[in-house]
């Protein structure tokens, strides 16, 4: 047996490797001289190089999972970045492996004098590169018009009646937006984790994203502020995107990609994504990845593009546009998006405008949505309707129409299998709700200028 | 480091793989454990690797490392490995594979292994079946479990589980009469711990533990449990 002297020996070997240990964390964490773009500028002069990712495999050195080898293969991937780089005269920004996809992204700098787009055509025919792309820039769908605070607020939802039938319990709801404010009064208990995205810029509650999780998840019954949509869904905060100069929120490619990524690793069930910008292959392939996995993608409908924007117009996702503006394009859906009361940031309440909260409506109903299927999945109600159970249908199945508009009622008692509020469940007018589906990316022109809308001025509500 | 990092460049050059990836990475560890036993006499180790990745899915690689497998008789354990991996994007890829071990000055020790399994993201399960475990001349099954999860980007938790098995002698052996009682053929092992990773570094420490039975391969006795620091460069 090991005597007292070898124990010594031992724990002196260990305590001396510990030391070791902690002054490569202490090194390790050390900010990175590589950040994020400090500007919406600095982003349209970077491109990303995708390289592939190998699966996990056996490793001989200790096979458990995420062995030394892992850290082998991304000094070899880092190496051909680094090659890459030097041939095309540009610098590496960051890194960030993304397994999901089996790829590993890489962020580098391109030159002033040097074209992004070019760059990235150039790299993409590199055979050591899975593909190349521009940095695109994406911004919040919210009406800029300061009236829009002062006009009579949207049609309600019926939401108290809703909730007697769902409240979206234990549904987990990804808003990829700018930073929510975490200690709102509203907001406070409603939030299951939280990541930011936005490197170089300190986690913050901002206004675009503060507003669209308040929609979708505000506490009901505590007394103060607003109800959302889906009072017992569990937010995850994903902050993707920032609010800029000028109170714009942009958002790059490579920030929603992270916040994708993170948000169907968390197993979230709806995502929502009030944006929208230039179609990006990147952000498809994870939208394609989510929408594979069953997740619900609601985003907001940008009426300014043909075909409502890239990723209303991608496949699979549902798209929404504010019922009070008419008819949008493709397969968009209307929802209520002028004058909702919300949260907004420093603990306060206001009324906003614009898809991103039209949307952010949408993502609360799949909620309920959700909760009410799992509920006729674990009990199926004694007064379902003849016909497709709902636990066996897609969730957008459920969803009904009146005239384009959301009949929010209506779907519910259709995911329920009868009718507990007042909706039109039976009206023969009611549709089922489509999604898009064909992916409309080849068909768009990317628009990387810079963003000029700004956010809506939001008339201060006292708590 | 530079000279390393060149090789492997030129290597890949060589094959004139475009997305075949090449790394090549250098480790220390408090202790050198093998499902659970010390094949160090519980002194520290090193150790050099090479792996290959292709980007269809097929993997090779050696790892050079020291072995104390008697006491002070040192020997080099050469270790070769080639497999295949396959992805997918809604559920866990296949794996299989082949492992030889050869250990220089104490060849009674060579063997051979191979192995099957299904690979996620975060969690791996692996049958192994060897028909000479470390030259013992008994057939093993082993079969582990691992998983990890990422706290943060570069911070990880891990865990294993392993259980190793002594399926039967070959009939007529010597071994056949020295077989261990079918109560103590198996032995399992665990791991936890901790892990960092650095942009070309990685840091690991774990807990190792070890059960009584099975075949113990050093000749020397071994603390069934203890704590392990490792770090490793990348090139």
């Amino acid at each position: 047996m090991i005597g007292a002297a070898g124990a010594v020996r031992e724990a002196l070997r260990v305590a001396a490797l510990g030391v070791l240990l902690a002054v490569g964390f202490a090194a390790a964490a050390a900010p990175s001289a590589a950040e994020a773009p400090a500007s919406a500028a600095d982003a349209r002069q970077q491109v990303l190089v995708l390289l592939n990712l190998p699966p996990r495999h056996f490793r001989p050195d200790g096979n458990y999972a995420g062995s030394y080898a892992d850290a082998a293969g991304r000094a070899a991937r880092r190496r051909v970045a680094a090659q890459l780089a030097r041939e095309h005269g540009l610098t590496i920004a960051s890194d960030w492996p993304m397994p999901l996809l089996g790829l590993d992204c890489f962020v580098l700098n391109v030159p002033a004098n040097q074209a992004p787009a070019q760059v990235a055509k150039s790299l993409s025919q590199d055979a050591r590169v899975s593909w190349a792309q521009t940095m695109n820039l994406y911004r919040a769908q919210a009406h800029d018009d300061p009236l829009f605070a002062l006009q009579p607020a949207a049609q309600p939802w019926r939401l108290a009646e809703l909730h007697q039938v769902a409240t979206g319990r234990r549904v987990r709801v990804a808003v990829i937006d700018s930073g929510i404010e975490r200690d709102h009064p509203d907001l406070a208990r409603q939030i299951e984790s939280a990541q930011n995205f936005v490197a170089g810029r300190a986690p913050r509650g901002e206004l675009h994203g503060t507003a669209v999780a308040g929609i979708v998840a505000a506490q009901a019954d505590n007394g103060i502020g607003i109800a959302g949509v889906a009072p017992q869904a569990r937010l995850i905060a994903l902050r993707a995107c920032w609010q800029d100069a000028a109170d714009a929120t942009l958002c790059s490619s490579l920030s929603l990609a992270l916040a994708l990524q993170s948000a169907i690793e968390h197993q979230a069930q709806i995502i929502n994504l009030s944006l929208a910008g230039p179609p990006d292959r990147l952000l498809g392939t994870l939208l394609d990845l989510a929408v594979g996995r069953g997740i619900v993608v609601v985003a907001a409908v940008d009426r300014g593009a043909a075909d409502g924007g890239f990723p209303a117009a991608h496949r699979g996702v549902v798209a929404v546009a504010d019922e009070d503006a008419g008819p949008a394009a493709g397969a968009a859906v209307l929802a209520p998006g002028r004058d909702v009361p919300t949260t907004v940031p420093a603990a306060r309440w206001a009324v906003v405008s614009g898809a991103s909260y039209a949307a952010a409506h949408v993502s609360g109903l799949y909620a309920l949505l959700h909760e009410a299927r799992e509920g006729q999945r674990a009990a199926p109600s004694q007064t379902a309707t003849a016909g497709a159970s709902p636990v066996d249908v897609p969730l957008h199945e459920l969803v009904r129409l009146a005239d384009g508009r959301i009949d929010a009622c209506g779907s519910l008692a259709v995911a329920v299998g009868s009718c507990r509020c007042a909706c039109v469940a039976a009206n023969p007018a009611s549709a089922t709700m489509p999604v898009n589906a064909s992916a409309s990316a080849s068909t768009m022109a990317p628009t990387t200028g810079p963003a000029t809308a700004t956010p809506p001025v939001p008339a201060i509500l006292r708590p | 480091m530079a000279g390393l990092g060149a090789l492997s460049t030129a290597l890949l050059l060589i094959g004139g793989e475009a997305q075949a990836q090449l790394g090549v990475s250098a480790a220390i560890d408090s202790d050198y454990r093998f499902r659970g036993v010390s094949l160090s006499d519980g002194q520290p180790d090193a150790r050099l690797s090479v792996a290959y990745d292709h980007a269809s899915g097929a993997y090779a690689g050696a790892a050079l490392t020291r072995a104390e497998l008697s006491p002070d008789r040192h020997s080099t354990q050469v270790l070769g490995y080639a497999g295949v991996v396959t992805r997918t994007r809604f559920g866990p890829g296949w794996e299989a594979g082949l492992s030889v071990s050869h250990f220089s000055g104490d060849a009674r020790y060579d063997y051979g292994e191979v192995f099957t399994g299904l690979v996620d993201e975060r969690w791996s399960l692996r049958l192994y079946y060897s028909p000479d475990y470390f030259g013992r001349r008994q057939p093993t099954a082993y079969a582990e479990l691992d998983a990890h999860l990422a706290l943060t980007p570069q911070l990880r938790l891990f865990g294993h589980a392993g259980a190793l098995t002594v399926l039967h002698s070959r009939a007529g052996d010597d071994a056949a009469r020295s077989d261990p009682p079918r109560s103590r053929r198996t032995r399992v092992d665990l791991r936890a711990g901790i892990g960092f990773s650095g942009a070309a570094f990685d840091m690991q420490l774990a807990w190792v533990g070890v059960g009584r039975g099975g075949p113990y391969l050093a000749e020397y006795a071994t603390r069934r449990a203890g704590w392990v620091l490792g770090a490793a460069v990348s090139f």
